[in-house]
């Protein structure tokens, strides 16, 4: 079997995660010190410190949505997002690294990708849900009906969302590699 | 798993070692042993022939079916 250290594509993927897993941390202290700094001085850098706090786009500049308590209820989701990028980023990079010492077929690593994908599933679609009951505002439809019904269709769409897919499509790999581990154990046993 | 194997009584029947009988089976040694210690999951018509061939026996002199109780 050929080793992945000589795989072009494993070595730049490895190599990529594993520098964005140590420099993630670093990028969201800068952004947590910017937005902490902006808060405790006055006005004028209270808009930027927010800006560095609007992660995901998960508000607009109307006024009414920039209350202090929906302001504190997006932080958390911006914080508990970034808490569930970064155990993706860690899964993933302990998966490369597996890959990359030629283990692939590890029921370990078919736990990794699992992970991955429920997390990419839930933020998505999680992201896509706020976006929908706080942006939603903003629609220019008079009907009280036709409100609903685009409230609901968007609700649908939001479970179309590209990530929600994607996330599934890794958590059937993380599932084919365990079937493909049993597979490989049997195989292993066979004399 | 309720399959017995007795190769090395059949091995000691022979008076052959376990390396002279994957050399000569054409099987490498840590694949016999996983055979003769019981956690081979599955074993090949041809390896079982080859075995046979060696040891001069039948396949039921190697392996035994012990009913559960």
């Amino acid at each position: 079997m050929k080793s992945f250290k000589n795989n072009f594509f494993v070595k730049t993927t490895y190599a990529y995660v594993n520098l964005v897993y140590i420099i993630f941390l670093f990028i969201i202290t800068v952004l947590l010190i910017t937005t902490i700094f902006g808060l405790l001085s006055h006005s004028n850098v209270i808009n930027s410190s927010l800006l560095n706090s609007n992660l995901f786009g998960l508000w607009t500049k109307d006024k009414s949505i920039t209350e202090n308590t929906f302001w504190l209820f997006i932080l958390i989701v911006n914080a508990s997002t970034v808490a569930g990028i970064y155990y993706c980023l860690k899964r993933l990079n302990a998966f490369l690294k597996n890959v990359y010492e030629d283990k692939p077929f590890i029921k370990e690593n078919g736990k990794h990708l699992k992970i991955i994908g429920i997390l990419i599933m839930f933020f998505s679609t999680l992201i896509y849900l706020i976006k929908i009951f706080t942006i939603q505002n903003n629609v220019p439809v008079t009907s009280l009906l036709l409100k609903y019904l685009f409230l609901f269709a968007n609700i649908i769409s939001s479970l179309f969302n590209p990530y929600l897919i994607i996330g599934l499509v890794i958590f059937v790999i993380g599932e084919v590699i365990i079937s493909a581990v049993e597979i490989k154990e049997e195989q292993d046993l066979t004399v | 798993m309720a399959i017995r194997v007795n190769l090395d009584v059949m091995m000691a029947k022979r008076k052959i070692s376990l390396n002279e009988l994957s050399q000569k089976v054409g099987i490498t040694l840590s694949n016999l042993s996983i055979l003769k210690t019981e956690k081979a999951k599955a074993v090949r018509f041809s390896t079982l022939n080859k075995i046979c061939e060696v040891l001069e026996c039948q396949p039921g002199d190697i392996l035994e079916f012990i009913p559960d109780e």
